[in-house]
C-alpha cells in the first residue's frame, strides 16, 4: 500500500511539486541564513583562533572582546613575563592602515604586527615567501585574496595583476616591500590584512605613547591557566584570558551587542512560517481532495496503521525530496560563491539543524493530515 | 454457499439533528441469502443507505441484530472489523471512487494489497480482473482517461478481485446511461454467480430489476416486503 500512498500523492504532480518545492524553499532559506550567521560569526573571532601554539591572551582589563582594543605600553609585556606560571610572552600590535598603490589609490587595511624575535602569531600557510621573510627591512606580508584584489597590482596599461613579492606599497608614507603572500581566514571586516613585525607596526603607524594590542602568553608545563590569569591580574592589573574563553568572550559580546543575530534569526523564522505554511497548506489540501479516497479505503478494510504509515510515507517522501533539493542548492550556492566576499560555512550541524526544521515541518504537515485521515467515518463513501 | 450470506433483525439507527433525532432505520429485518442478487430498493430517505452502510460493517447500529456471513461485525474491535471487511466485502460505489492518481491497475491492486499480497501477484490478479471486465486492454489507463461505464466496470473488478463472499453495491448505474447501465448490471450478476458472491444492491434504478433475484422494498426505515421481481417490469415488488 506505500507505492499506492506514494503514487496517490506522485500522480498529483501541481500539489507534489507545490509541497517539495516550497520545503526545499525552507531548507534553502534555514540553511543559507544560518550558514551565513555562523561564517559571521566565525569571522569575528578568526583572528584570535587562527593562532596557534600561545594559551592566554592578556589585554587592558577594560578590552570586552578582540576589536575593543585598549592600547598597553610595552612595558607591560615584560611584566606578564614575570608572573609565575608564565613560560614566555611577546607583544602583538593590531590596529590599521592605510595602504597607498602604486596609481595612488589607497585601500583601508587590518596592520599586524609580531614579535621581531619570534614571529610568534605569524599566518601559517604561506602561498609565496616564509614568514621569516619578514625580517628584511620593510618586510611586509600580505593575504592572497587582497593581493590579488584590493591590493591588486595596477599596471600601467589598465588592469591589474596580483600583488607578488618584490612589489612595494607605501604604508602611511612609509615604503613597504611584499615579502609573502599567505592564505589566511576572512576576518569580519573583509579588510585586506598585512602582517609585519612589531616595531615596524610601530614605526609605520602614528606614534603613540600605547601601541602594545595584545601579550601572548605561552605558560608553563603544568601551569594553571586560572591561576595564572588571576595572578596577572594581581602583580600587573592586566586582563589573561584563555584563547578559548577570549574567542567565546568576542563571540558573546558580538552576539549581545549587535542585531546580527536577531537579523538573520528573523530571517530564519519568516523562512520557517513561510516556506512551513506553504508546505502545510499544501499537503492539507493534497488531504482535503483525498479524504474520499482515504475513506474508501477505510470502508475496503485498511487498517489505522496503514492508514498511518501511508500519510507518514508522503509526509516522509515529500520532506526528504524537498530537503535534498534545498540543501542540494545551498551547496551549490556555497561552491558557486566560495572565494567571494559571501562566504557561507555549511557544517554537519548546520544541515542537522536545518534537517531538523525540515522534518519538524514535514512532520506537523503529516500529522494534520493524519488526523484528518484517521478521524475520517467511513459510512461517508455511501453518502 | 448455503444459508443466509446476512441477517438483519429489527435493526434500528438514528442520527442527531438540530430537530433531536432522526430515525434512519426502525426494526429492519432482511435475510439475503448466500449466492443470491437481492435488490434494496425504496424512496430517498427511506434509510437504504443507512442499512446498506450497517450491513458493511461502516456504521453501528443502535438496536437490533445484524449477522454478515455469521459475524455480527459490531463485536468485533475496530481492526478486526476492518480486517473482515477487507476480506469478505467488496464494494460498489455510485460515484465509482476510483483513486484518480492510479492506473485501472492499479486501482484494481488495492484490495489485493491490503490483504497483503505482493505487489506482482496483486498486479496479475488485477490484471485478470479487468480483462474479466473486459478492460484488460486499458489496464495501464488512469480513470480519468475512461468513459463512466468503464470506470464503473474498473470499480466492479476492484470490488471481485479478491473474491469477496459478499459485495455491497451502492447505485451502481445511477451515474450511467440506460445502456451502459445495463451492461454493467449483466456484467456483476455473471462475475457474482461465477464467484459465488452474494450481492447487495441499493438503487433507484427500477430499470435493472430484472437483475435481482430478489427484491427488499424500504420505506420509513423499515422492509415492507421481499419478494422476486415482475417479469418485464420492475417497477414494484409482487
Amino acid at each position: 500500500m506505500l507505492s499506492v500512498a506514494w503514487t496517490m500523492l506522485a500522480g498529483d504532480r501541481a500539489k507534489c511539486l507545490g509541497i517539495v518545492l516550497s520545503l526545499a524553499f525552507t531548507t534553502l532559506l534555514i540553511t543559507q541564513q544560518g550558514a551565513m550567521l555562523q561564517s559571521i560569526l566565525s569571522s569575528t573571532t578568526s583572528f584570535v583562533d587562527s593562532i596557534g601554539g600561545i594559551d592566554m591572551w592578556v589585554t587592558d582589563p577594560r578590552s570586552a572582546y578582540i576589536d575593543d582594543i585598549k592600547a598597553m605600553t610595552d612595558t607591560q609585556v615584560n611584566r606578564v613575563r614575570g608572573v609565575p606560571g608564565v613560560a614566555w610572552a611577546v607583544p602583538l600590535y593590531k590596529g590599521s592602515i592605510r595602504a597607498r598603490l602604486p596609481d595612488g589609490s589607497s585601500q583601508n587595511s587590518q596592520f599586524i604586527g609580531l614579535d621581531d624575535a619570534t614571529l610568534i602569531g605569524g599566518p601559517g600557510d604561506m602561498v609565496a615567501g616564509t614568514l621569516a621573510d619578514l625580517r628584511v627591512a620593510d618586510g611586509i606580508l600580505v593575504d592572497v585574496d587582497a593581493a590579488g584584489g584590493r591590493l591588486a597590482y595596477p599596471l600601467s596599461g589598465g588592469g591589474t595583476r596580483p600583488l607578488a613579492p618584490g612589489d612595494t606599497l607605501e604604508l602611511n608614507d612609509h615604503h613597504a616591500r611584499v615579502m609573502g603572500i599567505y592564505r589566511g581566514r576572512k576576518n569580519f571586516q573583509s579588510q585586506p590584512v598585512i602582517y609585519t613585525t612589531y616595531e615596524r607596526a610601530k614605526a609605520f603607524v602614528p606614534s603613540e605613547r600605547k601601541l602594545l594590542s595584545y601579550v601572548l602568553v605561552k605558560l608553563k608545563p603544568g601551569a594553571d591557566s586560572a591561576a595564572v590569569s588571576r595572578d596577572i591580574a594581581r602583580l600587573t592589573g592586566l586582563k589573561g584570558r584563555t584563547t578559548r574563553e577570549f574567542s567565546e568572550e568576542s563571540l558573546r559580546w558580538f552576539i549581545a551587542n549587535t542585531g546580527v543575530l536577531m537579523n538573520f534569526g528573523l530571517s530564519t523564522v519568516i523562512a520557517f512560517v513561510i516556506g512551513g505554511g506553504i508546505a502545510g497548506m499544501t499537503f492539507h489540501n493534497f488531504m482535503l481532495d483525498n479524504q474520499r479516497h482515504f475513506a474508501v479505503l477505510r470502508a475496503m478494510g485498511a487498517g489505522s496503521g496503514t492508514l498511518i504509515a501511508m500519510v507518514a510515507l508522503q509526509a516522509a517522501g515529500v520532506t526528504l525530496i524537498g530537503y535534498g533539493i534545498g540543501i542540494g542548492a545551498i551547496a551549490l550556492f556555497a561552491f558557486a560563491m566560495a572565494g567571494s566576499e559571501i562566504t557561507l560555512t555549511l557544517t554537519w550541524s548546520m544541515i542537522g539543524a536545518s534537517a531538523a526544521v525540515v522534518v519538524l515541518v514535514g512532520g506537523v504537515s503529516g500529522s494534520f493530515g493524519l488526523r484528518r485521515v484517521l478521524t475520517l467515518d467511513p459510512a461517508v463513501v455511501f453518502k | 454457499m448455503t444459508g443466509a450470506a446476512v441477517l438483519c433483525r429489527g435493526v434500528g439507527k438514528s442520527y442527531p439533528s438540530a430537530a433531536g433525532r432522526v430515525q434512519a432505520v426502525s426494526g429492519a429485518d432482511l435475510e439475503v441469502r448466500a449466492g443470491e442478487v437481492m435488490f434494496l430498493v425504496g424512496p430517498s430517505g427511506c434509510g437504504k443507505t443507512t442499512l446498506i452502510s450497517i450491513i458493511a460493517g461502516v456504521l453501528r447500529r443502535d438496536t437490533g441484530e445484524c449477522r454478515i456471513l455469521g459475524t455480527d461485525l459490531d463485536t468485533l474491535a475496530p481492526a478486526a472489523a476492518s480486517a473482515f471487511r477487507r476480506r469478505h466485502i467488496g464494494f460498489v460505489f455510485q460515484a465509482f471512487n476510483l483513486i484518480p492518481t492510479l492506473t485501472a491497475q492499479e486501482n484494481v491492486a488495492v484490495p489485493m494489497l491490503l490483504n497483503g499480497a505482493a505487489r506482482s501477484a496483486a498486479r496479475r490478479a488485477a490484471l485478470e480482473a479487468l480483462e474479466a471486465v473486459e478492460l484488460g486492454a486499458h489496464a495501464a489507463k488512469r480513470p480519468s482517461q475512461l468513459s463512466g461505464g468503464q470506470q464503473q466496470r474498473v470499480a466492479l473488478a476492484r470490488a471481485i478481485v479478491h473474491g469477496p463472499a459478499l459485495v455491497v453495491c451502492d447505485e451502481p448505474t445511477s451515474a450511467l446511461d440506460h445502456h451502459t447501465g445495463m451492461e454493467v448490471m449483466r456484467l456483476l450478476r455473471r462475475l457474482a454467480h461465477e464467484r459465488d458472491s452474494t450481492l447487495l444492491v441499493v438503487t433507484h434504478d427500477h430499470r435493472i430489476y430484472e437483475f435481482a433475484d430478489r427484491i427488499a422494498e424500504m420505506d420509513d426505515g423499515r422492509i415492507l416486503r421481499v419478494g422476486a421481481p415482475r417479469p418485464n417490469d420492475g417497477s414494484t415488488v409482487p
